[in-house]
């Protein structure tokens, strides 16, 4: 299980994204849906892994696929555990 | 000429070589006529198996800390060669165990490589890595098969298809829901209870005849919580790093298969006498044969470095591993077409030449473009990761050592399992193409190979700017023309630096680099377009002529075969 809040962790996924998106982390949206910021899946699922090597926080594919935004993903992803 | 140049890494390969004998004598302990019975019959080539069983070849599927002798994988891949070259439903038998292997070695707990291992060491055992489903196939996260949490572990259900050694495998590796995501699952048919994991009838195909090819069907199929490998959830990102390692070995597989066609149809040349002199004389069949060498050159060097690369660049293979299961399967079947054109009416009968294993080749080398991801998947695989090397640029990390890459003086260093990290995209940059197309003036001072090589060259860099431009004006992953682009200057530049890295130990031959130049004329040409006469082309003819009759593999690098 992951040692951030929700406040915490937001800043750190946005960064994250914005280093995959070639942006600065401003002009990363976190109220727009994860879809719409334009991850083929492929690159998607190895953000997610890199997400995971550097925070701690385990996302899974399906998470960055869909319409939540980067602000619903940071409280989702403080979830239960796969097993 | 003695062979001198003895490369490490082929050690290993050169002593099975021998052991397994020329398999065109029919007493040979793999012979061509024999794999051509059990074809015929559609049978597996069980004496073949055997031969290999009882030379030690699946302690090469097993790392050294497990009791085994897989170090690296450019040893790997030159033992695949020699075994391929004989019959591709050995390959296939092995390499399906292998895919079901990787995953164990790499993130497994020890308790499950023990398993495997002796499974392996003790009864040359098979295993299946049962990921694909009749609805699934490519679209990994259209996996129906569930492992629903229950007492004690999981509950399986659901059907797997197409799958490799799906009648005869002792453990299986399989790819199941779990609770958000997919998850790996190592289980052992004969420990679980009737009925419970079916295996369906045996499927029939073009080629691969003798290959066990197959479902497994699981109806509540209990397993306890210890057959998950672990992390859950990571199911799909782990059957993707372990296919980048067999992704590399299909490249030996299909290589092995061109080194027979190509010998098969250059001994024709030679033996087939029409219109008062050997076919060979007939300048479109020269052209045509040649041709063909270099594609097994160009081939061998894209798989030699990709191979190096999973120790020594593993990073980067996400997208060279891709790059290379999509370049060397085209090759290689072009060099069987190109035989068959030579051998004519010969190469349409299940006879004659060399038992008639011909016929066979051709049909059984179409699986290396089909399997583990077609053409199609391999170049979407490339765009999307040259569409985010565009976007994000190339992230900081240790610059890859191009000449340690490609220098087969110094064999990759063995595989490190545990250290192996889910790397699926994102590959950091491909040096090769920066190294050689970048910068206008790069690496020019080094060919010597005179003005077609230097034109070649040209050629290329422009054709890399015009990728880099397109590549930063494309939006999406969609344009797989450029994937195609960008693997043809892939293929380049690992001949370019296998070259480079190796010319003062290479046969003089090889040395020279007059092959280097015929080979990167024809990945700017692309087309079918036969090599031209001339200066250039007579020392690779003869060059490729003195490997056929002193009984060596089709190569850069010198490998004697059993005569």
């Amino acid at each position: 299980m992951s040692a951030w809040t929700q406040s915490e962790l937001l800043p750190r996924l946005r960064d994250a994204f914005a280093g995959y998106l070639g942006l600065e982390p401003a002009e990363v949206d976190p109220d727009r849906p994860i879809a719409e910021l334009g991850l083929d899946s492929l690159t998607a699922a190895q953000l997610a892994l890199d997400i995971e090597d550097r925070l701690g926080v385990t996302l899974f594919l399906n998470d960055l696929s869909g319409q939540e935004t980067l602000a619903e993903l940071a409280s989702s992803a403080l979830g239960e555990p796969e097993r | 000429m003695a062979v001198t140049w003895q490369v490490p890494a082929h050690a290993a390969a050169r002593d099975l070589e021998r052991a397994l004998g020329d398999p065109s004598d029919p007493d040979a302990p793999v012979s061509f006529g024999a794999l051509v019975e059990c074809d015929e019959r559609e049978e597996p080539p069980s004496g073949g198996f055997e031969a290999l069983r009882a030379r030690g070849v699946h302690a090469h599927l097993v790392p050294r800390a497990w009791g085994g002798r897989l170090t690296s994988f450019d040893e790997l891949l030159a033992l695949v060669r020699v075994v391929s070259r004989r019959d591709l439903v050995l390959t296939t038998g092995l390499g399906s165990t292998m895919l079901a292997a990787i995953p164990v070695w790499a993130w497994g707990r020890d308790d499950q490589r023990r398993q495997v291992a002796g499974l392996l060491l003790d009864d040359g055992a098979f295993g299946s890595f049962a990921v694909s489903e009749r609805d699934a196939g490519s679209d990994l996260s259209a996996t129906a098969t569930r492992a629903e949490a229950a007492a004690g572990g999981y509950r399986l259900r659901g059907e797997k298809w197409l799958i490799g050694n799906a009648t005869r495998s002792a453990f299986v590796v399989t790819l199941a829901r779990t609770r958000r995501s997919l998850s790996l699952l190592l289980l052992r048919p004969d420990r679980l209870p009737a009925g419970s994991c079916r295996r369906l009838p045996r499927i029939r195909t073009l080629g691969l005849r003798g290959h066990d090819l197959g479902g497994i069907t699981f109806e509540d199929c209990p397993l306890p919580a210890d057959a998950l490998i672990e992390p859950a959830g990571r199911g799909m990102e782990m059957a993707l790093t372990t296919l980048q390692f067999t992704r590399t070995m299909i490249a030996g597989m299909a290589l092995g298969a061109a080194d027979t066609a190509l010998r098969l149809a250059l001994g024709w040349g030679c033996a087939r006498r029409l219109y008062g002199e050997p076919i060979l004389a007939i300048p479109a069949v020269r052209a045509l044969l040649l041709g063909s060498f270099l594609d097994v050159l160009i081939g061998e060097c894209v798989a030699m470095v990709t191979a190096r690369a999973l120790t020594l660049a593993p990073r980067r293979t996400s997208l060279w591993a891709a790059a290379a299961k999509y370049l060397v399967p085209n090759l290689c079947e072009r060099v069987v077409r190109d035989a068959s054109v030579v051998l004519s009416a010969r190469s349409y009968l299940r006879e004659g030449i060399a038992g008639g294993v011909f016929q066979k080749i051709a049909r059984d080398v179409a699986i290396t473009s089909i399997f583990e991801g077609t053409q199609l998947v391999q170049l979407s695989l490339i765009a999307a990761q040259l569409g985010q090397l565009a976007r994000a640029g190339h992230r900081a990390d240790a610059p890859v050592d191009l000449d340690r890459l490609c220098d087969l003086s110094s064999p990759a260093p063995a595989w490190d399992p545990p250290s192996t990290r889910l790397r699926i995209g994102d590959p950091g940059g491909d040096e090769l193409v920066e190294r050689w197309f970048r910068r206008p003036e790069s690496g020019s001072e080094d060919l010597e190979a005179g003005p077609r090589a230097g034109a070649a060259l040209r050629l290329l860099r422009c054709q890399a700017t015009a990728l880099r431009t397109a590549l930063a004006e494309t939006t999406g992953p969609g344009d797989l023309s450029l994937a195609r682009r960008h693997c043809v200057l892939h293929a380049a530049a690992c001949c370019l630096q296998v070259w480079r890295s190796n010319r003062e130990r290479m046969a003089p031959e090889a040395a020279g680099g007059e092959w280097l130049a015929l080979c990167l004329e024809r990945l700017t040409r692309g087309a079918e377009e036969a090599p031209a006469p001339g200066h250039l082309a007579e020392p690779v003819s003869a060059w490729m002529l003195r490997q056929l009759d002193e009984g060596e593999l089709f190569s850069i690098v010198p490998l004697e075969l059993a005569r």
